[in-house]
């Protein structure tokens, strides 16, 4: 009978992983550690090792008990891979242009991705949603936000 | 009693105009700090620290002092409504008062956090008036030996956090464990974790970690889920009734309890003694089954343990000169600038300042219920909001407040990231908590460890030897095995 992978085989693998490169991290440090005394080296290792040997123990343990998971739709997986890569682009559009263009192009995309509200709506929400977030943190707690290209 | 008639004096100073006016306002600008989440009192105070010049010293100080404590009262308003946790603090809160807010019963969840941080809050502050000196020498007794068995006993918590299977909650609690030992490392001062990338240095923020595990993953979840508000159910009630408060009294009390003795300790973060607390009320519940789907005890226990930290930590600061946290050593520095040299002389010379500091600690916890119960059906009705128009707001605040932490786009990646991450722990069922609880713990752990081994050249035996060490690490033990047999009989009665 064949196996089928379950979710719980695959995380024991990611952790057995991760344990792993914990431990090398472990085995890097080791040589700057005191004599008779716990380094930074010690947790890494210990930490290491309790990874592997759980997740060893839950990818074994897993094939008994698999989990059934419901995932997206093809129109839902679509809407949250839009609102995350809206998301990244604000991440990365932030030091370009400056606080409030990339806050207003980033609210108008998720708007009328959340809520597929006609576009003059989406901007008007938008334009609300930054000039509050501005007066508060830029204003009112003088949060210091990159200008971008725009100098705003 | 010689401290009574201070505190009349100190309260009459602290009724002037100006200073409930300063009072005022560090109680709004903390509790908007609070619920903002990635913007911590530390930074705010840090901010505020040039009006030393034009106002008065008391003036200032009480100011700062309502920042710091009022950080904590609004900490638990998004947590509770939207599931982001305003401070690290407030992630225990969310355990229960998120669910209460799916329920329609986010007016009785906030009502009663206002509640339990203005009793444990004016509890602390009279812990402070008459016992401080006394409680701040037996906090000097603690050395890292008692910490690192303190850390363990807050560790046994995961047990309670982790649902229904200790495995996924040791490893993701390992995962978060991982995840704050990347930056510079306690004994060589060198990074770990690197892999060449400077930008690793700083590590990894545990508010980041937060707000994209539950804050982040919980939106993408409502997104797969075509949530049209927060909640459907129908709001019952506004406020909480005298019913629900009698019910979460005596949660209230031991949080507060818990959060004030722990909080003498300086470096105890008020996230620490939140778990501790929550995970105590859970075990002294007849109904432990109820934590984690909207026991309004699960709320009010962290929410009182956090503010009584807050207050308890002043003892160490007035009675020793220790600021038990970054945001007390900016409000130290606000002392210094005055000439003013927080310590044990400061009561001897300078009492006028010190009890009108502690006179307006007491107004600053009647003013925060104040200003907050008020707002609480306010506050409930937005989760009936529009999800589509809540939604962007929390996913444009989370990556906003990640930035603030450090003035870093990476934070903001971080965010992402975490949040892709919590989307997948959640999907398969695995417990988020205590990738939190260990990513606060472990780095105290280890560090404590360390010097612990330091101070015995290596020697273990060093946590039997001190009493209070052993003390600590039995009650953890016994814990241990509490929150293993609540576990076995949650877990034989869902089945």
């Amino acid at each position: 009978m064949r196996k089928s992978v379950t979710g719980d085989r695959v995380a024991g693998g990611i952790f057995i992983l991760l344990g792993v490169v914990s431990f090398i991290e472990g085995l890097r440090l080791r040589p700057l550690r005191a004599r008779g005394m716990p380094g930074d080296d010690a947790f890494p290792t210990l930490l290491g090792l309790v990874m592997v040997g759980l997740g060893a123990y839950l990818a074994i343990k897993s094939s008994r008990q698999p989990r059934p998971v419901s995932w997206p739709d093809r129109r839902q997986a679509v809407s949250m891979l839009a609102s995350g890569a809206i998301l990244v682009g604000y991440w990365l559009l932030l030091p370009l242009l400056g606080f409030p263009i990339s806050t207003f192009m980033a609210s108008a995309g998720l708007f009328y991705n959340f809520g597929h509200y006609r576009w003059h709506v989406c901007l008007l929400l938008s334009a609300v949603v930054t000039a509050a977030f501005h007066v508060l943190f830029v204003t009112w707690l003088t949060m210091p936000f990159p200008e971008g290209v725009f100098g705003i | 009693m010689d401290a009574f008639s201070h505190l009349i004096t100190g309260l009459q100073a602290a009724l002037s105009i100006s200073n409930l006016l300063m009072a005022l306002v560090g109680a709004l600008l903390g509790t908007l700090v609070g619920v903002l989440p990635g913007l911590g009192p530390t930074s705010t105070m840090a901010m505020l620290i040039p009006l030393t010049a034009v106002l008065s010293p008391s003036s200032a100080i009480i100011m700062m002092a309502g920042i710091f404590y009022g950080a904590q009262y609004g900490g638990s308003t998004t947590s509770i409504l939207v599931n982001i946790p305003g401070e690290v603090s407030s992630v225990p809160t969310l355990l229960d008062g998120y669910p209460l807010a799916l329920q329609g019963k986010a007016g009785p969840a906030l009502g009663i956090a206002a509640i339990g941080s203005f009793v444990a809050g004016t509890g602390g502050v009279i812990g402070l008036t008459f016992f401080a000196p006394v409680l701040a020498d037996q906090a000097l007794r603690f050395g890292p030996p008692e910490y690192f068995a303190l850390m363990v006993l807050a560790l046994t918590v995961m047990v309670s956090v982790s649902g229904s299977s200790i495995i996924k909650g040791l490893l993701i609690g390992a995962f978060g464990y991982l995840m704050s030992l990347v930056g510079i490392g306690p004994t060589s001062g060198l990074p770990r974790f690197h892999y060449g990338a400077p930008v690793l240095y700083g590590g990894f923020e545990t508010v980041t970690m937060a707000m994209g595990v539950f804050a982040i993953a919980e939106v993408l979840a409502g997104l797969e889920e075509s949530r049209k508000a927060v909640t459907h159910h129908k709001i019952e009630k506004l406020f909480p009734n005298l019913r629900d408060v009698r019910q979460t009294m005596p949660a209230m009390l031991r949080g507060g309890t818990i959060g004030f003795l722990l909080g003498l300790l300086p470096g105890c973060n008020p996230a620490v003694t939140a778990f501790i607390s929550y995970d105590v009320e859970k075990k002294v519940s007849r109904h432990p089954e109820r934590f984690g789907k909207g026991a309004l005890e699960g709320v009010a226990a962290p929410e009182s343990a956090n503010n009584a930290t807050s207050s308890a930590a002043f003892v160490s600061l007035f009675a020793l000169g220790i600021p038990a946290s970054p945001a007390l050593a900016v409000l130290m520095g606000g002392l210094m600038i005055y000439g003013l040299q927080p310590g044990p002389l400061l009561f001897r010379d300078r009492p006028d300042f010190v009890w009108t500091i502690i006179g307006s600690m007491y107004i600053g916890n009647v003013m925060l219920l104040v200003l907050n119960l008020p707002l609480v059906g306010l506050w409930a009705r937005l989760t009936r909001a529009p999800y589509a128009i809540m939604a962007p707001v929390i996913l444009i605040l989370c990556l906003i407040g990640s930035y603030s932490l450090r003035n870093s786009t990476f934070d903001m990646g971080m965010t992402l990231i975490f949040g892709v991450i919590g989307y997948f722990i959640r999907k398969y069922g695995w417990p988020t908590a205590p990738l939190v609880l260990c990513g606060i713990l472990g780095p105290i752990l280890e560090k404590s460890l360390v010097n612990s081994l330091a101070m015995s050249a290596g020697s273990p035996m060093i946590f039997v030897t001190r009493p209070i060490c052993l003390a600590l690490l039995v009650a953890a033990v016994a814990l241990l095995l509490i929150s293993l047999k609540v576990l076995r009989k949650n877990v034989k009665e869902e089945y």
